[in-house]
Parts: structure tokens; C-alpha cells; sequence
């Protein structure tokens, strides 16, 4: 996996989890790879993984039962929440790009919309 | 002593090339003065001790034993080891008393045999001759005895002072080859100066020894001799002991 | 306990004065980043943790002792010159250094030599840079160090070579009771392998601290502020 090293590479490994259970990679409640295995998977400390997975069990996306290990949460509420919140996120600095571009609110709805029915087609084809 | 054994069996293969040569150069000498013996019981005294002069390359390997850990960038790895100083330093001085060793029992079975050659050789004439020769009746104890103390006397005062010459240029770390030059010629000085001081002093403690040693058609009477090895020895000693502390207070990379 | 304490610590060559006063903490169990340009002091200080050079003033101490046989006992020390008897194989010289080293395994030498594509019976003395860079880090696992010093494991090695080394590093890496210090002037190749960073320059410490932290309150990467630090 890429990292931004201008960025804490805990909060990239965070987000990606999230990613990934969203994306449905990982099912609600399924348990996750502990961290060495998912520290050697993305090639990074296992110490920073550690704390990526620390604090998403603060945020309460995943659970560590002792001796047995990670599990991604049993609410799928939660992991709707991540879905819901990665995608305005990223809307949010979609709208920030337009904007540099002086493109308005107005603008940007109908230039969104046109954008989609081209990708649907393309999906169709 | 594990420590030491794995330090000393990795030296002997670190210096396998040069300790080849000079058994090989003991071998090859052995053989020459063999050969010169040539028919007359006369050896020419010169032949008899040409073996043992592979044992003159053993300072110098002693001090390359060292310098080599420098020139081939080991130093790194043996100076992180877990191991004291002094240590290290030991496991070669052991390598190359070794290999003295080697040196005098293959010397010294070649002067076995030419003093056997030598003895057949006038029982074979008649022979008397004028000039100096040992007698063919000096037996077999004798010869080792004689070779083991002459051996040992100029040989470990000269490895001893290496051992010193190592840790003044550990310590040194500019001038190695002045420095080295200097221990050598102060060393012998000492060696020179403290001998019948130090002879006398032993005396004292050990008494009066004689050998006989039969030369012409008598014997004559080697005083002392016991003591001048016994005085090597620590002399000896004081310089692997000198060597040491340089060496365990100075050396870094 | 702090796995490596350092109280102004002091180097001074002839001419030089490679450490000028340095105290530093390395906590257990962390993959620590040492970064300066060539002439920094880095070397300098990991020589002297390791315990092959002496230094002027100062105290350093690994695991509460002294510097000495029983810390270097248990430190790994990879220099940044090679240095193996070419002359050995590479099974001959890890059992050499491993003889001297509790709990080292000839299976596991075995295991990480394989795994990096070496072959145990090679001479070293025929190893490219970049087999030899491979050999250093098989050195250091193959037994259970508390202390790793990689100084400039990197440098001159071909990239392949660089992601094996630093992946394999992190999964040897026992966290629970080893402590990694990496000394490395190319910054960008170690971003996501070490937990703290300290900036050497000029033998002073230029800047310290968690290298998240760091990233979160400047907005920067390390090697952003490598550039900072040098200027």
C-alpha cells in the first residue's frame, strides 16, 4: 500500500480499514488479520499499525477480544456511518477542486450530473 | 573458553596462508640442510639450525594477525563482539605460539635425523676431524633439551615484544611503523639490560643447574640455562602482559 | 527502563568534533530513525553504542549498564562498512558471530538466508553489495538482539534489495522486546518504518520526537523536514 509521508501513516492505515470494511472486504463482525499479519500485508510498523488499531477500537469501529483477536464491528449502523462519512469527505474536497476552478454551486450540480449519466453509460457498455 | 577456542580456531583459518608457508619453508629448509649434509660428518653449523629460521617470520605474523583486522575492515565485527579486548588479542598470541611449536617439533625431528645421518655417517669413517663438531654420542634427550632452550630463548622474548609493538600501535595510531621499530630496539635493550640482574635474582630461588653438553672430546658445562629460558619466559610474558592492557585501554574503530 | 540513555555525550577526533554534547532516550520496543547528511555524527554515535569506539565525555548507558562486554552482548551491530572475513562462508561467519550470542539458531539462520535468496555455503568474499547488505540483516535477526544498530543499511543497494531488507526488517521485528535504531541519510526509503525520528546535523540534535506527531504538526514528511533541518 502507498502512503502520504506528508501525513501520519496511522490515520492512512485507519482510513483504510475503513475502506475496506465500507467496500465490504470485511463483513460485519468478521475478524480481522491481527496486527503483525496486517503490518506485513501493508508494509508498514507493526507499532503504527498497533495504534491505528487502537484507536479504531476508541472510535469503536472494531473490538479486540483478549486471546483471540480484532473484530470489525457487529454494527452494521457503524460501518454505514464510515460509508456515509468517507463519502462526504471525499464530495467535500471534490467541491473544494471545483471551486478552485471557479466553478459555482450551480455549475457544479449540472456538471456533476452529466459526469454520472456518462459513467452509468459507460458502465452499461 | 569458548570464547577463546572459537577466537583461536578462527584465526588459525584467518592465517592458514601464511602459517602454510611457513611450515612449508620449515619443510623446504629441513630438506636442504638434509641434502647438504653431503658426506662429511662435518656439518657446518649453520645447516643444523636453518629449519628453525621459519620461527623469525612469527613476530611479524603476530603484528599482521593484528593489522589485518584493520586493512580487511573486520575490526568492526570483532571489536562489537561480546568479548573482552585482551581476548582477542590472546587468541593470536595462542595462533602464533602455536605454530612455534609446530615449527620446533619439525626442526627439531630433522635434527634428530641429521645427528642420526651424522653419527652413522662417522661410524662409517674413521673419524676424527680438528674442526668443530658435536659429538655423534649426544643423545637423543640432549638434542631436544639444547633446541627447546636455545628456541625458546630468542624466540619469546622477540614474540613478547611484538605483543608489546601491537599495543603501542593500537595506541600510537600515527608513526605504526616507528613505533613499531622503536619497541623492537628498547625491547631488546631491556632484554639485554635486566638479563643478569633478573639471572641472578632466579638463582636465588631456583639454584645452580647444569647441562653437559659434549662437545670436541669432552664436555663442556652450559650454566644457568634453565634460568635464561625461566627469564625469557617472563620477559616474555611482561610484553604479552604490556600488550594486553594497550591494546584493552586504546583500541577502538 | 529506557532501552538506550545518553548523557552528553562527547566525540572529539584530532581535528574534529563529531558529537558535541548529546542526550537522547530510545524507549524499548520502537524502530527509531537517526537521520543526518554524511558528517552529522550518526556513525559516530551508533559506533559508540555498539561499542567499538570510546567516547570523550558523556554516558551512555543500554538497558541501565554501561557500555561494555554485556551490552555488546546483546546489541547487533551492522556498520555501514562491511565487515565480514570474506574469506568465510556465509554459514561459517553467522556461526561465528552467533557463537558468541545467547540464544542464536542455526535453523533460523538457515530459514533467513534462504529467504533472502542467499546461498549458505557462497563465499562472502564473492557477494555483490547488495547480497552483502542482505547478509548484514540476517546477522542481526538470526539470533534474539535487544538492540539493533543499522548504520546506513541502505546506501548503495539496489531498490529490490532495499524494500526486501526493510520489509523483512519489520517482520522480524520482535516489538515486545527489541529496540531498532536505523541511521539513514535517504529519508524518503524508511517513512513508514520508524515510530521516532531524531535529526542529527553537525554532531547537535537538530530535531526530535514521534514521527506521526511530527508529520500531523507540520503537515510534512520526514524527509520534508530533513531538507529543513539541513538548511
Amino acid at each position: 500500500m502507498e502512503f502520504d509521508p506528508t501525513r501520519p501513516i496511522y490515520l492512512q492505515i485507519m482510513e483504510e480499514v475503513k475502506k475496506r470494511a465500507v467496500r465490504g472486504d470485511y463483513s460485519v463482525g468478521e475478524q480481522l488479520p491481527s496486527v503483525r499479519d496486517m503490518a506485513s500485508q501493508m508494509g508498514v510498523n507493526p507499532n503504527t499499525m498497533s495504534r491505528a488499531y487502537q484507536e479504531l477500537e476508541r472510535e469503536g469501529f472494531l473490538h479486540t477480544r483478549r486471546g483471540e483477536g480484532s473484530f470489525l464491528t457487529h454494527e452494521t449502523e457503524r460501518v454505514e456511518q464510515e460509508r456515509t462519512a468517507l463519502a462526504q469527505a471525499a464530495c467535500t474536497a471534490f467541491i473544494a477542486q471545483l471551486r478552485d476552478l471557479a466553478f459555482d454551486a450551480a455549475r457544479t450540480s449540472r456538471l456533476l450530473r452529466q459526469v454520472e449519466e456518462e459513467v452509468n453509460e459507460d458502465g452499461d457498455r | 573458553m569458548n570464547d577463546f577456542i572459537t577466537l583461536y580456531m578462527k584465526e588459525l583459518r584467518a592465517q592458514r596462508m601464511v602459517i602454510g608457508v611457513l611450515l612449508l619453508g620449515t619443510l623446504g629448509l629441513s630438506i636442504y640442510a638434509l641434502t647438504g649434509l653431503g658426506d662429511v660428518p662435518q656439518p657446518r653449523l649453520a645447516l643444523i639450525i636453518l629449519p628453525y629460521a621459519s620461527a623469525l617470520g612469527l613476530p611479524f605474523l603476530l603484528i599482521h594477525a593484528i593489522s589485518s583486522e584493520w586493512s580487511a575492515q573486520t575490526h568492526y565485527q570483532i571489536l562489537a563482539l561480546p568479548v573482552p579486548r585482551w581476548l582477542v588479542l590472546l587468541s593470536k598470541v595462542a595462533v602464533v605460539l602455536s605454530l612455534g611449536v609446530v615449527i620446533y617439533l619439525c626442526s627439531t625431528v630433522f635434527l634428530q635425523v641429521i645427528a642420526d645421518r651424522m653419527t652413522a655417517m662417522m661410524l662409517a669413517q674413521d673419524g676424527s676431524g680438528d674442526s668443530f663438531r658435536i659429538e655423534p654420542h649426544m643423545d637423543g634427550s640432549t638434542v631436544w633439551a639444547v633446541s627447546g632452550i636455545v628456541y625458546g630463548v630468542l624466540l619469546l622474548p622477540l614474540l613478547g615484544i611484538a605483543c608489546a609493538a601491537s599495543g603501542v600501535r593500537v595506541m600510537a595510531q600515527r608513526f605504526k611503523g616507528l613505533s613499531t621499530l622503536g619497541v623492537f630496539v628498547a625491547g631488546a635493550y631491556l632484554y639485554g639490560k635486566l638479563q643478569i640482574p633478573i639471572v641472578h635474582a632466579l638463582e636465588k630461588i631456583f639454584g645452580k643447574w647444569e647441562l653437559d653438553l659434549p662437545i670436541h672430546h669432552g664436555t663442556a658445562t652450559a650454566s644457568d640455562v634453565h634460568l635464561l629460558l625461566m627469564y625469557s619466559v617472563l620477559f616474555a610474558a611482561l610484553g604479552v602482559g604490556v600488550g594486553a592492557v594497550l591494546f584493552e585501554k586504546y583500541v577502538e574503530a | 527502563m529506557a532501552t538506550v540513555e545518553i548523557i552528553d555525550l562527547v566525540k572529539r577526533y584530532r581535528s574534529t568534533q563529531a558529537l558535541r554534547g548529546i542526550d537522547l532516550r530510545f524507549e524499548p520496543g520502537r524502530v527509531s530513525g537517526v537521520l543526518g547528511e554524511n558528517g552529522s555524527g550518526k556513525s559516530t554515535l551508533f559506533r559508540i553504542l555498539a561499542g567499538v569506539t570510546r567516547p570523550t565525555r558523556g554516558s551512555v548507558l543500554i538497558d541501565g549498564e554501561n557500555v561494555g562486554v554485556e551490552t555488546r552482548r546483546m546489541s547487533a551491530y551492522l556498520p555501514e562498512i562491511d565487515s565480514f572475513y570474506t574469506w568465510m562462508s556465509i554459514e561459517e561467519q553467522l556461526k561465528f558471530i552467533g557463537s558468541f550470542h545467547p540464544g542464536w539458531n542455526a535453523a533460523k539462520a538457515r530459514e533467513l538466508t534462504h529467504f533472502m535468496g542467499l546461498d549458505s555455503s557462497a563465499r562472502i568474499g564473492e557477494l555483490s553489495k547488495g547480497q552483502r547488505a542482505r547478509l548484514k540483516f540476517i546477522v542481526a535477526f538470526s539470533w534474539p538482539s535487544r538492540l539493533v544498530l543499522m548504520d546506513e543499511p541502505l546506501g548503495g543497494i539496489d531498490p529490490p534489495s532495499r524494500t526486501r531488507i526493510l520489509r523483512a526488517m519489520m517482520q522480524e521485528f520482535r516489538a515486545e522486546e527489541q529496540t531498532i535504531l536505523i541511521s539513514t541519510h535517504l529519508v524518503n526509503e524508511i517513512e513508514e518504518f520508524v515510530d521516532d525520528v531524531v535529526f542529527l546535523h553537525d554532531g547537535e540534535i537538530a530535531l526530535q520526537g514521534n514521527a506521526d506527531a511530527l508529520r500531523n504538526d507540520r503537515g510534512a514528511s520526514l524527509s520534508q523536514m530533513f531538507e529543513e533541518v539541513l538548511s
